[in-house]
């Protein structure tokens, strides 16, 4: 559980929306909200939080709200 | 042997057809001119005249380079454009995509008209492949390549100079098979 709370505000604050309408399994294909501008705004407020660049496969493998968590977790272990 | 047959593909929301000189508009040449637009491209925003633009246009010949535009089938205006080139020998094309209207950015444009010519270039040209060439931090371009199940099959470390700042830049090659498109869209 991990980051998954810190993970769901950063979602929510790119796509816009409640943190309470992102549920544990949100993914690109749940949220209509997800859409290519959402996907900017939340790899920047990633980077944001991580203080670093994104890789290619990072961004591309963004795909869920575990993602997102597993990301930060990651990260936070290797800094 | 090649003919020239133009596209003229309808969607839900919009028409995507070649462009002429006469779409040489205002608002074209407003894109052309746009950091915002240009930018993700990595394409030096550049104020043209209407002369050039026509020009420019007309320089695609509908057989192995076309301009599709997009249009907007409510409003009847133009929203973007396709950029596609085939390789006849391979039957392979790439394609390029800009959105120039900013209020349908994030309206899934892409997502919706794509398909259509995805099927246009696999159905009617006899398309093999077809490649999209984004560069890594043209996050929306990535976003759409990804939700339409296109296969990432590398990224070129360095591979292009920006021209905002000269700093290398990372492009990433996507790709779709006529047979892994047609398994998705249920008509292999």
């Amino acid at each position: 559980m991990e980051h998954l709370s810190e993970a769901r505000s950063i979602l929510a604050r790119a796509l816009n929306v409640s943190t309470e309408t992102i549920g544990d399994r949100a993914s690109i294909d749940e949220l209509e909200s997800w859409d290519s501008l959402g996907h900017m705004r939340l790899v920047l407020e990633i980077e944001q939080h991580l203080k670093r660049e994104l890789s290619p496969m990072e961004i591309l493998e963004l795909a869920s709200l575990v993602d997102v968590q597993d990301l930060l977790a990651s990260s936070n272990r290797t800094t | 042997m090649m003919r020239k047959r133009p596209v003229h593909l309808k969607t839900e929301r919009f028409l995507l057809r070649n462009l002429s000189a006469n779409d040489a508009s205002e608002r074209y040449l407003t894109w052309a001119a746009d950091r915002d637009v240009m930018g993700p491209l990595n394409v030096k925003p550049i104020r043209m005249a209407r002369e050039q633009l026509a020009a420019y246009i007309s320089s695609f010949d509908g057989m192995t380079r076309f301009l599709i535009g997009i249009f907007s089938r409510a409003e009847n205006i133009h929203i973007g454009f396709y950029m596609v080139e085939i390789d006849a020998i391979h039957d392979v094309a790439s394609f390029n995509v800009v959105i120039g209207d900013k209020e349908y950015w994030g309206k899934k444009v892409v997502l919706e008209t794509r398909p259509a010519l995805l099927d246009h270039f696999f159905d009617e040209r006899g398309m093999d492949k077809i490649i999209g060439l984004p560069l890594a931090r043209n996050i929306p371009a990535i976003f759409n390549y990804k939700a339409e199940g296109w296969r990432l099959e590398g990224v070129f470390k360095a591979h292009r100079k920006s021209i905002a700042d000269g700093k290398r830049l990372d492009q990433m090659q996507f790709a779709m098979l006529k047979d892994d498109w047609r398994a998705r869209r249920g008509t292999a």
